[in-house]
């Protein structure tokens, strides 16, 4: 199988360290009606429905990898696609209406095939980056097994549950002492009926990896969609809520740690998403009127996952009370070394900028001059990851 | 070399022992100087410094320090803002437009609530779950919210089964055990219709409940540092096991293994009522690749009953699964344990369809708690069930 990308020490064969990702999307199910109606053949499918974000979310994160991933220990070295997009993603996503001919349907012989050339590739260094995205229907077991993802022929056979990928069995198995020893896991389905998970022992093996009962990696980070409360929402085109949230966070100073890494580089750490995209995927929920909970298993120790290629641009948000100073004040963000970053910029009522992560001064000054207000000259704004609010108070102590 | 002098942070906080790490950062280079905890003097170079530190909430509190030669600085950073409330719950989950859910369609099934809360509470013993009636004091309770202090009565882990019309009940465990330290929580009830929640918190152990705080809000690596050393609560005179799990938990999920050193085995051993001892137990030796003995602490923890922490019974449910799918051979001396491994996963089975894993206390839906499968019917009065 080859592929989607392949570059840096993975072309050559060698096994310098580099990151290998294995993403899987699946919105086509071949059982599946539109409506959850049985399926052909009285086939138990819980009452499942086609789909329309599963491909588009895991495209989204495929190509959020292929160009813009960075980790100076471990470069990007392959990304294996599997993409089982809907008839309506492939007509109305214009980046799924021509996917890359690497990327193979995400059926149960394809996913096999996948996931242990993924195995064997991650078990050359334990320097290595292992990165596994998967998206569609699932079973959620619980947060510290990483769940079950239905694929695209799920339902071929009575045995429904063979053509699942089983996440937490792919975890289990991917041990060894010259295993990836950085793993992140991006569970981006939802549950299906509890009663699919109640029988799902009865049901059918997903594919997974024989355990070798060796320790666990280092850092084993599973970051989930959606608790069994909930379900896991998406948006047709945009891919679902958790994909978009986890971009962001990926993209923005949202999920970058507010310190400069050892080797002088922003990075988005394990233990930062852990805060920072469950809270992100709540706020996007809530955009829409409703209710998604992420959740996060595994070991999470505080290591990079994305390394930004410059400083974060930190929204900083500076108010001023007491009301009514506001109408009169210009402010001033400068860095003593740097220079001005802007100057004379009304409160309106508050100064609500992006700027890159540093710390500057900020300086107001009233025009008019209006008692009992008065003139600020070195306010210190801290702007680190991943904000900052503050409210200047500029009246004479009373 | 550059001169140095002493910085001190204090953060206002919920009470005396919880410290919480702040972050000490160069405000020239950004670089992480050092990580003191709270009130603890550092010694850095002169200098401009960020200070940050992460509040129990998840909010961020930061502050400027100019530290001088030979001086002791202090800074005060600001603690939580008055009252944190929780966050308002979304309104009307579900059927957003625009939106595509994922599972099955949407059923018919959320009938909004208008009646008032219901309460009832289950306490395990060795024969079981029995009904049991703790002491209540309620402290508020209107349709929207209610919040009561719950104590221990006695022995066995106590369960809070909480209930509005037209939804299926929520059953919480709670972390008070009458020969304990830990012998009153608060149970916080509210939640939109259709998505009852119920939070609890401990207001008489600010420390371990920043513990709590913590791990809801995403921030394992703090949880461990405000607890210090865990350990510590096993050796004191009322012990209070329930912290020490929680701190045990932080310090897994953390990736801290080196300083577990196997006092879960303590745990486990010292409070054989609680679960969620050898469970921890159990998951260091998996973690350290002793799986043979991990099983025997797994299928311990399965014989005590259900954990009292929601991290307990994930960690438990994962292993039970990849332990009752194993050969035999896999585990030595253990290896007989694989069947009793796969008897626990299909009781366990039974409940981890309809558990929140989003919260720290262990809590799932269904008004049996020694079955919720067979329960997931919406509430009926009757019974012991007693309105606020």
């Amino acid at each position: 199988m080859k592929p989607w990308v392949e570059r840096g020490p993975a072309t050559d064969g060698s096994s310098d360290p580099c990151t290998h990702a294995l993403v899987v999307g699946v919105s086509r199910y071949e059982f599946l009606t539109e409506d959850g109606s049985p399926g052909p053949g009285g086939r138990e499918t819980f009452g499942l429905q086609q789909v329309k974000t599963p491909a588009t979310s895991a495209f989204l994160f495929a190509r959020w990898l292929e160009s813009t991933y960075r980790s100076p220990t471990a470069p990007l070295g392959t990304i294996r696609l599997l993409l089982s997009p809907s008839e309506w993603e492939q007509e109305n996503v214009p980046d799924l209406a021509e996917i890359p001919v690497e990327a193979i349907p995400a059926t149960r012989a394809n996913v096999e095939e996948a996931v242990s050339e993924w195995f064997a590739a991650c078990s050359t260094n334990a320097d290595h980056v292992a990165i596994l995205y998967a998206s569609g229907h699932g079973i959620q077991m619980s947060p510290d097994d990483g769940g079950i993802v239905l694929l695209e022929d799920f339902a071929r056979f009575p045995s429904v549950l063979d053509f699942s990928l089983d996440v937490g069995a792919v975890r289990k198995g991917m041990a060894g002492p010259t295993m990836a020893q950085r793993q992140f896991y991006f569970v981006d389905a939802c549950r299906v009926r509890p009663e699919a998970a109640l029988r799902f022992q009865t049901l059918g093996s997903g594919v997974g990896l024989p355990n070798p009962f060796a320790g666990t990696a280092r850092v084993s980070a599973v970051y989930f969609a959606a608790t069994p409360s909930t379900e896991a929402l998406g948006a047709p085109g945009k891919g679902t809520l958790f994909v978009q949230a986890l971009v962001e966070c990926l993209d923005t100073a949202l999920g970058v740690d507010d310190h400069v890494q050892p080797d002088r580089t922003w990075a988005v750490t394990a233990t930062t998403l852990v805060s920072a995209l469950p809270k992100r995927v709540r706020e996007l929920a809530e955009a829409f009127g409703a209710e998604q909970t992420a959740t996060t298993g595994g070991q999470l120790e505080d290591v990079p996952f994305h390394t930004l290629e410059g400083k974060p641009q930190v929204p900083i948000a500076v108010g001023l009370a007491p009301d009514g100073a506001a109408a009169v004040a210009l402010g001033r963000l400068f860095d003593p070394q740097a220079g001005d970053l802007f100057d004379g910029e009304a409160f309106a009522p508050t100064i609500a900028r992006e700027v890159p992560a540093g710390n500057y001064l900020l300086e107001v000054r009233l025009q008019p001059p209006t008692p009992p207000f008065k003139d600020v000259s070195t306010f210190v704004v801290p702007a680190l990851p991943p904000a900052y609010a503050e409210t200047l108070t500029v009246a004479e102590d009373q | 070399m550059s001169a140095t002098g002493t910085l001190k942070v204090q953060l206002d906080t919920a009470g005396p022992y919880v410290r919480q790490q702040v972050n000490v950062i160069d405000s020239t280079t950004l670089e992480l100087v050092a990580s003191p905890a709270c009130g603890e003097e550092v010694e850095v170079p002169a200098g401009t410094y960020v200070v940050s530190a992460t509040l129990p909430s998840g909010e961020r509190s930061v502050g400027v320090a100019e530290v001088a030669a030979n001086e002791l600085s202090e800074l005060a950073l600001a603690g939580p803002a008055a009252a944190a409330e929780p966050p308002p719950p979304p309104p009307g989950a579900g059927s957003a437009p625009g939106l595509e859910e994922l599972g099955p369609p949407a059923g018919a099934d959320a009938t909004p609530a208008t009646s008032g809360w219901f309460l009832r509470f289950r306490v395990r013993t060795q024969q079981g779950f029995e009904a049991d009636e703790p002491q209540l004091d309620v402290l508020t309770a209107t349709s929207e919210r209610a919040e009561l202090t719950v104590r221990a009565s006695g022995e066995g882990i106590l369960f809070a089964q909480v209930a509005r019309a037209g939804e299926v009940p929520l059953t919480v465990a709670l972390p008070i055990y009458g020969p304990t330290s830990s012998q009153s929580c608060r149970l916080t009830l509210g939640g939109q219709a259709g998505a009852l929640t119920a939070d609890v918190s401990l207001p008489d152990n600010p420390q371990v409940d920043a513990v709590a705080r913590y791990l809801q809000s995403g921030h394992p690596a703090e949880a461990a540092g405000v607890l210090g050393n865990a350990e510590l609560l096993l050796q004191q005179k009322m012990a209070d096991p329930f912290g020490a799990a929680l701190g045990g938990y932080a310090l897994l999920r953390s990736g801290q293994l080196d300083r577990l050193h196997h006092w879960p085995r303590n745990l486990a051993g010292m409070f054989p009522w609680l679960p969620d001892g050898a469970v921890i137990a159990g998951e260091e030796a998996a973690l350290e690749g002793d799986h043979a003995t991990a099983l025997g602490f797994v299928c311990d923890a399965a014989r005590r009953g259900l954990p009292v922490f929601a991290a307990g019974f994930s960690l438990l449910a994962a292993r039970l699964r990849e332990y009752a799918g194993a050969r035999a051979d896999a585990f030595g001396e253990n290896g007989g344990l694989v069947v009793e491994a796969g008897q626990h996963l299909e009781s366990v089975l039974r409940v981890l369809p309809f558990v929140d894993f989003a919260r720290v206390s262990f809590a799932f839906r269904g008004a049996r708690v020694d079955d919720p499968a067979t329960s997931q019917e919406p509430f009926a009065a009757g019974g012991d069930w007693k309105e606020l």
